[in-house]
């Protein structure tokens, strides 16, 4: 087997969206939450976060933070400090991050325009 | 053992830290445990489960190869070229470096390992056939065609790319129920496929039949008596 890559072929093209700029904003229950789990420590950030996976492809990535290696847009909303990961802003952008208290399926749950449809967990979207 | 070249192979090699990861999340079986020396099939589906392709992976040390059907590529590379997001993934085609070969018969190899030797990996898969990867130039014998292999899988019920899989068909329908692990988290596809496992509904099943048994459209390869067909059951 020749693998190709060390001298001769370049990387396949893969699709790159543009990044863009991202508005999203917090339910009040989430800022609730968020400020359980932060205290009065707000120089954690939340990243919210796409990965490849889940029954309809995208996953989302939610995890509180105090810095990261990935490129991110910073987004301060009543002093909370939320990250976005440029790679993955095209798919975030007018997201509500929202908290669902109930037994069985709640927690963090993001309610997002650009999804054509969501598995039924609703970790998952496309 | 019997060697056959195939013409419509693809090579892809895989770079970066999340590969596997990356695969794990929209393939339908395990992969995250691919260890260097090892080699498995794992199948790529949409969100109704039908086949994209079903791929072989080779796990080289540092890098991933995978070979893929050439017609489906495009698809494949489609699907998931953009979920790859800021993952550590890079993907590069190294197909023209290489020719294809597939080898059958008897054999009593361990399967699920690969091992090269002078530009020449062959890759023992389940289902009971090689998987041959050659740098162009290096002399792989090839004594018979791929209609010769295409009458050991009608005798062993083995599903094809171009044949039994397409993405016409479900993965369970076209025999790749192997693929398709059983209790795995999430994964593009698998509401589908899991639902038809837990009701035991998969509506059509690959199969072997007689040829005067069922309707021409419904075979997928034809055999001199017998042939493979997704029929319904």
């Amino acid at each position: 087997m020749d693998c190709g890559t060390c001298e001769t072929a370049g990387p396949i093209q893969v699709v790159k969206p543009d990044v863009v700029e991202v508005s999203l904003t917090i339910s009040d229950n989430a800022q609730a939450m968020l400020a359980d789990a932060f205290g009065d420590d707000r120089s954690m950030a939340l990243l919210v976060g796409v990965l490849s996976g889940g029954c309809s492809g995208y996953m989302y990535d939610l995890q509180i933070i105090e810095e990261t290696d990935q490129s991110c847009q910073e987004v301060n909303i009543n002093g909370f400090r939320v990250l976005v990961p440029n790679a993955s802003s095209h798919l975030l952008d007018g997201i509500e991050i929202d908290y669902v208290d109930r037994l069985m399926g709640g927690g963090f749950k993001i309610n997002n325009p650009n999804a054509d449809s969501s598995c039924g967990c609703g970790e998952s979207f496309a | 053992m019997q060697t056959a070249r195939y013409l419509e192979g693809h090579l892809s090699v895989w770079r970066g830290a999340d590969v596997l990861t990356f695969i794990d999340g929209l393939s339908t079986n395990r992969v995250l445990d691919l260890r260097k020396g090892e080699c498995q099939q794992t199948t790529f589906t949409t969100t109704t489960a039908k086949v994209i392709d079903r791929v072989a992976l080779f796990h080289m040390g540092d890098f991933v190869a995978c070979v893929s059907h050439a017609p489906f590529w495009d698809a494949l590379h489609a699907h998931v070229s953009p979920r790859i997001l800021g993952q550590d993934v890079s993907i590069f085609d190294a197909s023209a470096n290489n020719e294809f070969y597939v080898r059958f018969g008897d054999d009593d190899s361990t399967r699920g390992v690969h091992s090269t030797n002078d530009g020449v990996t062959i890759g023992h898969l389940e289902g009971g056939y090689d998987l041959i990867v050659a740098t162009v130039g290096k002399h792989v014998e090839s004594e018979v065609n791929l209609d010769s292999f295409h009458a050991w899988r009608i005798e062993r019920c083995v599903p094809w790319p171009g044949y039994e899989i397409t993405a016409k068909h479900h993965a369970l329908a076209c025999g790749l129920s192997e693929d398709v692990h059983p209790s795995k988290g999430c994964y593009i596809g698998q509401e589908v496929l899991t639902r038809m496992i837990s009701r035991n509904k998969q509506g059509r099943t690959l199969s072997i039949v007689a040829n005067e048994e069922v309707q021409p459209s419904e075979i997928t390869t034809k055999g001199a008596s017998r042939s493979l067909a997704i029929i319904r059951v």
